[in-house]
């Protein structure tokens, strides 16, 4: 039954990337729409 | 069209509590799965195959619960036409794909050493692969249309029309199977699990309310970028985007 | 009362016009109908050429030939419309959209019922099926199927024909929503094909009218949101 604990941690391991791959994606997203707000209101008109 | 207010210093506070909730949500999913664990013995039948159960049942779980909340904000779009709960809807529909993704690969994972196949078309793991597929279509439709009241409609009316289907397809998938005589796959919970499942399901809740709302504060600073660079535009210049004290 | 008559009447005129549109275009039924044929001589050539499994396979081969050669005539249905000045009038009736949905609908429908007879003709033929004594019950599945697939497909069509990336939008908006109304379609025909020993067909069958009426009463209600002009 050793193999098992393979899938086991395959299991967990997925999981967490999963989260953090979105908590990632989360802060990119974060840090481009703050930039976009930036733009604007330094005045530079946003382009979409 | 109705405006997306946002007031500097609450929406500061409110991306500020935002974060210290996201940050108590992968704590308390750490503790969860230690403890689960730690104290779950392994089962008679499954072995240590039993512990992938504290992942992909409270995966599957938000699975359902995510789409759930697009249809709910979808309907309240087309009834009310507010543009939060476009956003809203949009941002749980992101987040249930990467669950129902998640949901997908954890059953395989399962379905491997369990039956031996990667594989199984049984009702829950077909539907989810469904699921998933009526997602990716309504992020394409997010994607391909640029107008935004028509790419708000337009994805609500494809929100709506995919969450009625799920269960629809869960129950003719289920009816296909049972036809062709193939087994279903029980699913019943030792009580000895339970905790541990009970705890890691609230995790798992805590982390998607987290990543939903993280994705809806990012949309509401677009949308109030936009707002502020169209006002600047048309000349207004006493419209200006709100800035969020760079965090 | 009178405005639902009013309903049917502009429907049948849209109908009308989208169907003779179509006929003065022959080449798009006759394009569509060549397309739907080699996509089901290709699954011969996949699947085949053992009798028994491509026997086994036509029901699922015929409709997802449909399918397939469906979503080109979907999107099609849209683009009668470039004159756009017909359709705003016709959206200012009340009820104007819900006309414009139900006679793009019936013309889709004779499309579709028109292409599937002639598919399911050569589908007979190339996969060798034999047909059971009862073969008109197949009528009844293949018309509710055609309503399903007709219904779901012109209410997705609505939106992909109109957005940027049509040939893949709609297929991949369309087909998910339509895995009830296949599975029902192909069980309920397999089961009819096979001398439908368990009476299965008419469960089936019954599912698959309850689909069409779901579909059906849904798309209804959200193309007020979907129509543009």
């Amino acid at each position: 039954m050793d193999g098992n604990w393979m899938f086991v941690g395959a299991a967990f391991a997925a999981t967490w990337a999963v989260l953090i791959g979105y908590v990632i994606h989360l802060s990119r997203s974060m840090r481009r729409a703050r930039a976009l707000l930036e733009q604007v209101n330094r005045g530079a008109g946003v382009s979409r | 069209m109705n405006q997306v207010a946002l007031s500097a210093p609450v929406a500061a506070k409110r991306v500020d509590r935002t974060l210290w909730f996201g940050w108590f949500a992968f704590a308390f999913l750490i503790a969860s799965q230690a403890i689960a664990i730690a104290i779950s013995p392994p089962d008679r039948d499954m072995g240590d195959l039993q512990k992938i159960m504290y992942v992909h049942v409270p995966s599957a779980w938000m699975t359902m619960l995510a789409p759930l909340t697009v249809l709910v904000f979808a309907l309240r779009y087309l009834v009310r036409g507010r543009e939060e709960d476009d956003l809203l809807a949009a941002a749980a529909a992101e987040v249930a794909v990467a669950f129902a993704g998640l949901t997908l690969v954890l059953g395989m994972i399962w379905a491997r050493p369990t039956w031996g196949v990667w594989w199984t078309w049984d009702a829950r793991l077909t539907s989810t692969l469904v699921l998933f597929m009526i997602l990716v279509g309504y992020l394409a439709v997010r994607a391909l249309v640029d107008e935004r009241e028509r790419r708000a409609r337009w994805s609500a009316a494809v929100g709506v029309l995919g969450a009625i289907n799920v269960p629809i397809v869960y129950m003719s998938v289920r009816w296909w199977r049972t036809i062709h005589q193939i087994q279903s796959s029980p699913a019943t919970v030792d009580p000895a699990y339970v905790i541990g499942l009970r705890l890691n399901a609230f995790a798992f809740l805590f982390v998607m309310i987290y990543c939903i709302r993280r994705r809806y504060d990012a949309a509401l600073i677009e949308r109030s970028a936009e707002r502020a660079s169209e006002a600047a535009a048309l000349g207004d210049a006493s419209v200006t985007g709100e800035s969020l004290n760079g965090r | 009362m009178s405005t639902w008559r009013h309903e049917w009447r502009r429907a049948r005129a849209i109908a009308w016009k989208d169907l003779t549109a179509e006929r003065r275009s022959k080449a798009g039924f006759n394009a569509v109908v060549a397309l739907a044929v080699t996509i089901l001589v290709m699954f011969g050539f996949a699947l085949g050429p053992d009798a028994q499994v491509i026997r086994d396979a036509a029901p699922g081969a015929i409709w997802l030939a449909v399918l397939f050669a469906g979503v080109l005539a979907f999107n099609r249905s849209y683009q009668v419309e470039l004159d756009g000045s017909a359709l705003e009038q016709l959206i200012l009736y009340p009820g104007g959209r819900r006309s414009i949905f139900a006679g793009k609908l019936l013309a889709n429908f004779a499309f579709v019922a028109l292409m599937l007879a002639i598919v399911i003709t050569v589908g007979i033929v190339l996969f060798q099926v034999r047909l059971p004594p009862n073969w008109p019950a197949l009528l009844v599945i293949v018309l509710l199927g055609a309503i399903g697939l007709v219904t779901l497909g012109t209410f997705y069509a609505a939106m992909a024909s109109r957005s940027r990336a049509r040939e893949v939008l709609l297929p991949l908006l369309l087909f998910p929503m339509l895995v009830p109304v296949l599975l029902a379609a192909v069980e309920a025909t397999k089961a009819l094909l096979g001398g439908n020993l368990m009476g299965d067909a008419s469960a089936w069958g019954r599912l698959l009218a309850a689909f069409d009426v779901v579909f059906l009463a849904a798309a209804f209600l959200a193309f007020e949101s979907v129509i543009e002009v």
